[in-house]
């Protein structure tokens, strides 16, 4: 899958890039507003990662034009600026979805994927597993096995995340941010708490299984779920 | 309040008060001095008729009856008149009422110089000087005698001299009378008159005022390229609106850069950040080191909490600049606080929380940023409330809006220390004895968001042992479905 990075920074483009490489898409990158908006009507881009403060051409024209010549391409936007007017205008002019800066790539291959499940009409992450454990994101069931585990909202959220990308390392901030919003504070123990109680609760399913061991704690580091085999 | 409006209608009113009483006081004192010229005509006129008629004794009643009618005199003792014959052998006639000791020739007179006073019209040849025509002139005089002031005058002829005097309260008494009559009307009038006069005087200022002040409202911070109009307005208001029109270009100018500072800020400090967190994050992802990589997560997770710090003084920059601009969808308060009050157990270390949240509290809001605020809120809380503590959410309907109010247990708080609670990067006392993280940027960034959203943020008065912030949010009635109604009531806590 071919995504077009639109990004002036060459030093986020370079970690950007090969970020998204390593998770499967092919990168193409512009550095300028009018170089991107011509590489976009060229198509067979799947997805458009797009910087909103750009030279030449910025990114809200772009989207703007794109969407005027009916160039219906996802559109991910990026910012730095006052993002709350950013934010507004950006999705009112058509971007399906919004970044704000910093970010992590993890998380903006996270949304590429889900907004290309959804241009292909499929559910965005319907359903997530890990090994015998089952995650329905439009239920908001967990079963494992045929057993139903009941969670919190939280502990649901949770979960799904780690589940989305298994053995990859989540830190509590990240865990912290996704799950709890911008603003917590990362050194209260909420995730280690939580992630106690799942395990808990998994465990208490199916203790020689999937329960227990499900959840790796990364020393000094944060949590991920257990790779797959 | 003072009010200007009120002080300009009584100026008004005293000035026009003064004016009419000034021109009364006027009014009055000529028509006393036309008044007097006439009685002295009179008694010219009659003074005269005595010097040159002949008159016997028997004709003293009648001729003191005559005169008193004559000049309007009510009383004998009003009237004095005395005839004296040049003839030497005919004896004086002189009126019953005589003061005593009045001497004729004693008083001091001054000639007649009006022609009015010969009794003749004005249109006539004026006489020269002290002296009448057909031979007598006639002599004037204002004494004091009995209590009262007389006028006299006094007219020589060869025959003999003709005196008449009259009592002057009595002719000032008759006018008093006519013009006490005629004020009876006249006062009211003015009176309406002057009230009316200062109404349209201070309607008249308040014209231009009022039409400024609306003119002025109109321009908020949301349209500061809006300037007064200063056609048509007098020169006085045309320098206010001058004045008031550069003040604007002034203030626009900087609120223009200041939301410029603060878009670059953002533009300048979230790029480096996005590269180091990108670059953390990318290091994480390749080592097999656990070392290497406990160091990259404290690392990016103090990235993060820049960041954090970061975006939080971004924000209250832009609404120093102009305020917030806030989107807004039907937001469910009660989930949100319901999600809230479920992670509490997670955050709780000991504390005994207490919920009370009303259903189907709807407000216009942006969800993310009004999480932020209730995450500061409980936190905050959570930060205050000593492990043995208590802390109590509520939400409930109020006043056409939502209130939040967030009360824990505290260690005793002075009030100085209260005051400072919306200082930006303060801390109270037990957050830094407990070591608890955050900037100090919560509370008064939950503040200006409230306000962004038409609401508020308060610390409200308690007890020293307590804190209570209060959270007001307008509410959005017309947009929440009829589910089930009342109230729900939940527990938690921690042990």
């Amino acid at each position: 899958m071919k995504i077009l990075l639109i990004e002036d920074e060459q030093a986020i483009a370079d970690f950007v890039a090969p970020g998204l490489s390593a998770r499967g898409f092919e990168v193409q990158h512009c550095t300028d507003g009018n170089d991107g908006l011509a590489e976009t009507f060229k198509g067979g881009h799947a997805a458009i990662v797009l910087d909103i403060m750009l030279p030449g051409l910025d990114g809200l024209s772009i989207l703007t034009s794109l969407r005027r010549e009916s160039v219906m391409t996802p559109v991910v936007l990026l910012t730095a600026r006052n993002e709350l007017g950013d934010r507004i205008q950006g999705l009112e002019l058509g971007a399906d979805d919004y970044l704000a800066k910093p970010f992590y790539v993890e998380e903006l291959a996270a949304r590429i994927h889900a907004l290309l499940r959804r241009v292909n009409g499929e559910h965005p992450d319907a359903e997530l597993r890990a090994g015998r454990l089952r995650l329905d994101r439009i239920t908001r069931e967990v079963r494992c096995g045929d057993e139903h585990v009941e969670l919190t909202g939280r502990e649901f959220s949770l979960l799904a995340y780690l589940m989305r990308t298994p053995g990859q390392v989540y830190t509590r901030g990240q865990i912290l941010e996704h799950v709890w919003g911008y603003d917590f504070d990362p050194n209260t123990n909420v995730v280690d708490v939580c992630i106690k109680r799942i395990r808990g609760k998994l465990a208490s399913i199916d203790a020689l299984g999937d329960g227990a061991g499900l959840i790796e704690s990364v020393r000094g580091s944060g949590y991920r779920l257990r790779p797959l085999p | 309040m003072r009010s200007f409006r009120l002080r300009l209608f009584v100026v008004s009113a005293l000035i026009v008060a003064t004016t009419l009483g000034v021109v009364m006081a006027i009014g009055w004192s000529r028509l006393l001095d036309v008044e007097i010229r006439r009685l002295d005509s009179r008694l010219c006129m009659e003074a005269r008729r005595l010097a040159s008629q002949r008159f016997g004794d028997d004709d003293l009643d009648r001729l003191e009856t005559d005169l008193r009618a004559k000049l309007r005199l009510a009383l004998p003792r009003q009237l004095m008149l005395r005839i004296e014959p040049a003839d030497a052998a005919a004896s004086p006639l002189q009126s019953g009422h005589w003061l005593v000791g009045l001497s004729i020739d004693r008083l001091p007179w001054t000639p007649a110089t009006d022609a009015g006073a010969d009794g003749r019209s004005a249109g006539d040849q004026p006489a020269p000087a002290g002296r009448g025509r057909r031979g007598g002139h006639c002599a004037l005089s204002s004494f004091s005698g009995a209590d009262t002031r007389w006028r006299a005058a006094l007219l020589v002829r060869p025959e003999g001299r003709g005196f008449v005097a009259a009592d002057l309260s009595a002719a000032r008494d008759e006018l008093q009378g006519a013009v006490r009559s005629a004020l009876a009307m006249a006062v009211p009038a003015a009176l309406v008159l002057t009230a009316l006069a200062a109404w349209l005087l201070s309607s008249l200022t308040m014209r231009p005022v009022n039409r400024l002040r609306d003119a002025m409202q109109a321009v908020n911070r949301k349209a500061l390229d809006q300037r007064l109009p200063n056609a048509g307005e007098d020169r006085e208001f045309k320098e206010l609106i001058a004045s008031y029109n550069a003040m604007l270009d002034r203030l626009e100018s900087s609120f223009r850069q200041s939301m410029r500072f603060s878009s670059d800020a953002a533009h300048e400090l979230k790029t480096p950040l996005t590269v180091l967190q990108g670059r953390i994050e990318m290091a994480m992802g390749r080592t097999e080191l656990d070392s290497v990589r406990s160091d990259l997560a404290d690392m990016l997770d103090e990235t993060r909490r820049l960041a954090t710090i970061t975006r939080k003084l971004l924000l209250l920059s832009q609404a120093d600049a102009g305020g917030l601009a806030v989107q807004r969808v039907p937001l469910d308060l009660t989930a949100m606080l319901d999600d809230l009050a479920a992670d509490a157990p997670l955050l709780l270390t000991g504390q005994r929380l207490t919920c009370s949240i009303d259903r189907q509290l709807v407000t216009p809001g942006d969800a993310l940023l009004l999480r932020q605020v209730l995450n500061n809120l409980i936190s905050n809380a959570v930060t205050y409330c000593p492990p043995s503590g208590w802390i109590e959410i509520t939400g409930r309907r109020q006043h056409g809006g939502i209130e939040v109010v967030f009360a824990n247990a505290c260690e005793p708080m002075a009030g100085e220390e209260r005051a400072r609670f919306f200082d930006r990067f303060f801390r109270g006392e037990a957050a830094r004895r407990r070591h608890a993280q955050g900037s100090g940027l919560g509370l008064s960034l939950s503040r200006e968001i409230a306000r962004a959203h038409d609401g508020d943020l308060t610390l409200e008065p308690s007890p020293p042992t307590a804190v209570r912030l209060r959270l007001w949010l307008p509410s959005d009635d017309t947009n929440f479905i009829l589910r089930n109604a009342g109230g729900s009531t939940m527990t938690a806590s921690r042990s």
